[in-house]
């Protein structure tokens, strides 16, 4: 029980996922409650409410005394994925209305002649275009009629249209004529949200800027029905907080301004994951390490390095598969807005274990979801699953996980693996149960490879920090799949991502293209970057920050002239010179080499587009207490030993079982297996396992 | 469930399963370092490429995500490798080609292979080949239709070592960049190529040591059994016999007239046969393919009407046997001029789906729009700095069983993208005018064909030349199960009262404010139009796919003034158009 201080304060994380949400509150000084309870779709908010209220009365916690509020959400990724956005319609330039339906033209996969393209987010008869004309300079070609602009509002108030967006070609070039455009829109059309090109993604590429906006105006009065919601919900449990939420970048941002930028948070939980590897990585004091997160039906890997992580400039929504490598673009919906770069593949606890048409052993991408779920779970679920192969190996629990909320019927396991997997393949199921299990991990090596030798960078420079509810289970063995020697598994492994809110920053971001590419004057570079933190200083003073709690951070998106996808380069605090330019220059040059193996030989690098990111560190308790650990007790640190199977070398090992808190103080040599309420930590033969002073279980490899 | 492997001591599906699982993975690699560092608009954004990983026989046994019609390509260039350098084949080599004589395809498309050793044993080749923006000759981009003979395409790079244990071969790279117009991109997009050789040979080197050479060897051979094996038992289940169809290119450029591609499918047990006789004789122009595009142009067709999981490797080709006539327009003899066979790749693939239309029918849709129609721009800005403008302009697809042609996607056979308007405007002397649908096109059918696109651009330079390669104006895309055929393509130069229609195949000059506008074919269309759902067309019009009109002609559809279909009238007009049909 939390005591119940007067004037004590609470920060409350809460993340919601398609099958749970999980919420972590956290006292100043670092105590901290958790609680998982089912997710209300597609009324998310209401299991937020009811279960904070739970949450609340656990921890006995007064509602007055939660100061923050810190969300990530899937709303707005649900809202595309089942089609329940608003009534968009979309204004563009005469001959262009097309654009968002012909999209890159690329098909997702390449013989499949059953291969359906998405539906446009706004159908053809709600883009409407305008005489108007921008050329690549800037320049306005073809000026704006009033009365052709009148008539468009017009036509978009008869369709009765709920949200709009704008987007010219070649605005990017002139980001003031399209806005004024818009102004003009939002007069014409009261109570119509208006997202503009120009404001959302001033960015050179037609396709993906009109793309990027219609997502946020798809999305818009949802999300901005969704937070109001929460905050009346909030409200109406007498707590009076501040409300944040999670971006795709890793920051945070004021609710207010998510309403108006609900493209910004499209993969809110996702990153709020690896912002909290990124605070273990640096509390650590392991600045470099691989972030593997596995789930029910996914597993995604990320990459921080010197204590960062990395920025995906592009990514689509439903397209599948996120490998990050835009081969097989065509399947989703695009959007560019800084994102963590995280790379997915289709393998979580819930993949099915089956068999190809050639008599090929396969593990997923198809899930068994919640529902009928594994075997092993006996709601019905007949094909195997990993949970089903990794009972069978006795890596889980025959007879309960989740801390006794989910009972586990062993002998349906068996079954399940025995029949589908082991016989067709003709192997015994032991051997079979193992294959899957490997099958999985060479799966999910793709994740991680796109995220280090895709990039240049070698693994083995790296640790590996396992989280959510199948990440500990696989953690060493994926690492050893890299020649990665050692392995983090945080406290609370299940809920990682909901302590990833508690200490993520505030931030903000700008964008703006630069339309002349080579030879740019330092003087101009830095009259471009002074803008783009004037009006991200601006955003933050609105919100009521201190001017000087701000941080800036500015980059280049750099390429050698000719090429199609940039590079994003740090450009260094201080007064651009042209000798800092150059220096930026040799910079570009460096990382190119790295991430490609070659300079290009003849060819000038550009500048492509400038960004500014500013941020307010986050307030509240240090991030130690919050990713800390204290046994809780009635902790179980007795231990027992059951029979695991490691593969044909080592075979079935007596294989002692226990709690985190029964290793406290005694390092100890795989294999082991430690059970917790939330996630199984598989300790195999050769690895050895330790508490830190922080509760972490770091497990290293003998050598 | 009649394909399976025999047990090995070696392999068991485990590891199979792991070590196929990155062999494709590393195939994929060396695509995303392409992607990446490539310098021209064609290969980085129209994504003209292709990558492989094969064993140390040469065979390719992981194709990465390309262009379908190049995978099949790769095996002739390692073939001919093989055979020329055998003895020769040393570390630190790579090799470069681009003659179609030697396991090629056209001049343009430039292959490197480097050999991977370990300890002086080698395991495999990592191959990649691409499309230039230019490779010199007559014509800027190298692209050309009228060209008469392979001289006049620019330069011929039989195989030949580009690096020799490790040494560029400065001699030959002198040659090369002083022949084509924009060198610097040329070597831009030659370290792309580089870079992913490189990518591979770590990659399987990599492989090598965690599995073992003889595992990975082993695996490899097993790989290309597996994909054989699958498509045997596929071949199994269709029903054994002959299948013929023909279809046609409308002409050569040089009035040639219409232009037979003929293809024979025999079933036979576990095996087939494409053979191309009666096909026509190769053309004066550049349309000739080569053997390899022909093949790579069945093993796609039959791609599609397989399941899509069988591993792209050379031991699907094992069980086809492809026949192609020497000296027909899909085999043709030096000095063949041979820079614009990618139409005629594209309509041998549309001939070969012909055909399987008849083996399953339902798995294989009506024709495409035929393309990608080629478009390209050249010339020199006023201070003689060279520029090539090359653009594809994909369509869509034709009906389906089950669903309309997709609008707006790339052909089947050439999964390319498009280039961003923006950065056309921003990098080139020209402006887009127009990009986008073309209402009332398409074969109509229960489910319809994809629309046509129209691409409009402006020259904007002093004078420049113009190349245009597309097709599809008299023998259009086909329909099928009763589904209208396509519509066809157009080009029209300074579109308004002075405009001028231009025929398919275009070289000329143009000057400042020219402008074409060109329309692709629409796809044919599948099933009855008279059966289509009236809410279907009802979308159509209502999106402005479409006019009322247009659906009471082709579809019997009747749309009343408030915007609904009108039921009865519809019945009535349908009734009406049925008996004037059996009328």
């Amino acid at each position: 029980m939390a005591e119940l201080g007067g004037s004590a304060e609470y920060r409350l994380g809460v993340d919601i996922g398609g099958t749970f949400t999980d919420m972590v509150v956290v006292r100043d000084g670092g105590a901290v409650t958790t609680l998982k309870v089912l997710s209300s779709p597609p009324d998310f908010g209401r299991s937020v409410v009811s279960g904070l209220e739970q949450l609340l009365r656990l921890a006995g916690i007064a509602s007055g005394a939660v100061r923050s509020i810190l969300h990530g959400t899937t709303v707005a990724t649900n809202a595309i994925l089942e089609a329940r956005g608003a009534r968009t319609g979309l204004v563009t330039t005469t001959g262009f209305r097309d654009v968002l339906e012909l999209g890159r033209m690329r098909h997702p996969s390449l013989y499949d002649m059953t291969w359906r393209k998405p539906l446009p987010l706004v159908p053809r008869r709600l883009r409407l275009e305008l005489d108007f004309r921008i050329d690549a300079a800037g320049k306005v070609t073809a000026p704006l009629n009033d009365a052709e602009l009148a008539g468009v509002a017009g036509q978009l108030r008869e369709e009765q249209v709920e949200s709009v967006a704008v987007c010219f070609i070649n605005s990017y070039a002139n980001q003031d004529v399209e806005k004024t455009i818009a102004a003009s829109l939002r007069s014409l059309l009261p109570g119509v949200p208006v997202s503009a090109s120009a404001e959302i993604l001033p960015e050179i590429k037609e396709y993906e800027r009109t793309s990027t906006t219609v997502v946020n105006a798809y999305v818009h009065p949802l999300v901005d029905r969704y937070i109001v919601d929460l905050e009346k919900g909030l409200y109406s449990l007498g707590v009076r907080g501040s409300f944040q939420i999670m971006q795709s970048s890793g920051g945070l941002i004021d609710a207010g301004e998510a309403r108006a930028r609900p493209v910004q948070m499209i993969e809110s939980g996702p990153a709020a994951g690896v912002i909290a590897v990124r605070a273990l990585a640096t509390r650590i004091g392991r600045p470099n390490v691989v972030s593997f997160d596995m789930g029910g039906t996914t597993a995604k890997a990320s990459l921080i390095e010197n204590g960062e992580p990395f920025e995906a400039a592009e990514y689509e929504v439903g397209g599948g598969m996120n490998t990050g490598h835009g081969l097989t673009r065509g399947g989703g919906y695009t959007i560019r807005v800084p994102s963590i770069d995280i790379s997915e593949v289709g393998a979580g606890g819930g993949s099915i274990c089956w068999i190809d048409g050639g008599g090929s052993a396969r593990v997923g991408p198809q899930s068994a979801g919640a529902s009928p779920g594994p075997a092993c779970y006996a709601h019905g679920g007949t094909a195997p699953t990993l949970t089903d192969a990794n009972v069978v190996l006795g890596y889980l629990s025959p007879h309960q996980i989740a801390g006794g909320s989910q009972a586990i019927d062993s002998g349906l396991a068996h079954a399940a693996i025995a029949e589908h997997f082991a016989a067709p393949l003709g192997l015994e199921p032991l051997e079979a149960a193992y294959g899957a299990y490997r099958i999985a991990v060479a799966a999910m090596s793709k994740a991680v490879k796109a995220v280090t030798s895709q990039r240049g960078r070698d693994p083995r420079d790296f640790s590996l920090v396992g989280f959510g509810g199948a990440g500990p289970m696989y953690a060493a063995a994926m690492a050893a799949e890299f020649d990665i020697d050692t392995v983090v598994i945080p406290p609370r492994p299940g809920l990682f991502s909901a302590i990833g809110l508690l200490v993520a920053d505030v931030q903000h971001h700008a964008v703006a293209s630069l339309s002349r590419r080579s030879g740019v004057a330092a003087a101009d570079l830095a009259a471009r970057f002074a803008r783009l933190e004037t009006e991200l200083r601006g955003r933050f003073e609105r919100d009521g920050y201190a001017a000087a709690a701000i941080s800036i951070e500015r980059f280049a998106d750099m390429r050698y002239r000719g090429q199609s996808s940039e590079l994003r380069i740090p450009v260094a605090a201080g007064q651009l010179t042209e000798q800092t330019v150059a220096a930026l220059h040799e910079r570009f040059e460096d990382e190119h080499e790295r991430t490609f193996g070659h300079r290009g030989s003849q060819h000038a690098p550009e500048i492509l587009n400038v960004r500014v990111r500013a941020h307010v560190a986050a307030a509240g308790t240090g991030a130690s207490d919050i990713l800390g650990y204290r046994a809780t007790p009635g902790e179980d640190a007795a231990g027992s030993v059951r029979n695991a199977y490691f593969g044909p070398a080592v075979g079935l090992v007596a294989t002692p079982v226990t709690s985190r808190a029964g290793l406290a103080g005694k390092p100890a040599a795989g294999p082991m297996i430690i059970e917790e309420m939330d996630a199984t930590t598989l300790i195999p033969p050769g690895w050895t396992v330790a508490l830190d002073p922080f509760g972490d279980l770091v497990m290293e490899r003998a050598r | 469930m009649n394909a399976r492997l025999a047990p090995s001591p070696i392999a068991d599906p485990i590891t199979f399963e792991v070590v196929k699982g990155g062999l494709e993975a590393l195939a994929d690699e060396l695509a995303i370092t392409i992607v990446r560092t490539a310098h021209s608009q064609v290969v980085r954004d129209n994504m003209d490429f292709s990558t492989a990983v094969c064993d140390a026989h040469g065979q390719v046994v992981a194709q990465g995500c390309g262009i379908p019609l190049h995978l099949g390509a790769l095996p002739d260039a390692l073939a001919t490798l093989v055979r020329k350098y055998a003895g020769n084949i040393n570390p630190g080599d790579v090799f470069i080609l681009n003659d179609p004589d030697e396991g090629g395809m056209h001049l343009p498309d430039i292959f490197l292979v480097k050999p991977v050793f370990i300890g002086g044993d080698l395991i495999g080749y990592a191959a990649c080949v691409a499309h230039f923006p230019d490779i010199g000759g007559r014509t800027a981009g190298g692209n050309a239709v009228d060209s008469t003979e392979i001289f006049q395409e620019g330069l011929q790079i039989p195989l030949l070592k580009l690096f020799d244990g490790g040494r560029r071969d400065e001699t030959l790279m002198a040659i090369l960049l002083r022949n084509v117009r924009i060198p610097e991109v040329v070597l831009g997009d030659l370290e792309a190529l580089l870079a992913a050789c490189h990518v591979g040979e770590r990659g399987l080197i990599q492989l090598a040591e965690r599995h073992g050479k003889e595992t990975l060897a082993v695996i490899m051979e097993r790989l290309l059994a597996y994909s054989e094996q699958r498509l045997r038992s596929e071949l199994s289940a269709m029903p054994d016999g002959d299948y013929s169809f023909e279809d046609f290119i409308d002409d050569d450029g040089f009035g040639s007239g219409p232009i037979r591609i003929a293809v024979k499918l025999t079933i036979a047990g576990d095996r087939m046969v494409a053979d191309f006789a009666g096909t026509s004789g190769q053309v004066r122009s550049a349309l000739n393919a080569t053997p390899s595009f022909t093949r790579a142009a069945v093993y796609a067709g039959v791609r599609c009407v397989v399941s899509d999981d069988i591993p792209s490797n050379q031991g699907f080709y094992r069980p086809i046997e492809v026949r192609i006539p020497l000296g027909s327009i899909l085999n043709a003899e030096r000095p063949a001029a041979r820079a614009a066979r990618g139409l005629t790749g594209f309509r041998a693939c549309d001939a070969v789906l012909g055909a399987l239309a008849q083996v399953c029918p339902g798995r294989v849709p009506a024709a495409g729009e035929g393309g990608a129609t080629m478009l390209s721009f050249g010339g020199t800005y006023a201070d003689r700095r060279a520029f090539v403008f090359v653009d594809f302009v994909p369509g869509g697809w034709g009906g389906r069983k089950t669903a309309d042609g997709v609008d707006g996607t790339s052909p089947l056979a050439a999964n390319v993208t498009n280039i961003p308007v923006e950065e056309i405007e921003l990098d080139q002397p020209i402006r887009v005018e127009r990009y986008g649908f073309v209402p009332d096109s398409g074969g109509a059918g229960l489910y319809r064909g994809c629309l046509s696109i129209v691409r409009e651009l402006r020259f904007l330079e002093k004078e420049g030349t113009l190349q245009i390669r597309s097709d599809r104006r008299q023998h259009l895309p086909y329909g099928l199960q009763g589904g209208a055929n396509g519509t066809p393509s157009s080009n029209v130069f300074n579109p308004g009262p002075e405009e001028q229609a231009l025929p398919t195949h275009v070289s000329r000059r143009v000057k400042q404010g020219d402008v074409i506008r060109h329309i692709t074919a629409g796809g044919g269309g599948y099933g009855d139009p008279l059966e289509r759902d009236p809410a279907l067309v009802l979308d159509d019009v209502l999106n402005g796919k479409q006019t009322a009109a247009y659906a009471l002609d082709q579809y019997g559809v009747v749309i009343a003034p408030d915007g609904a279909v009108d039921g009865l009238a519809t019945r009535e007009a349908r009734k009406r158009a049925r008996a004037a049909r059996s009328g």
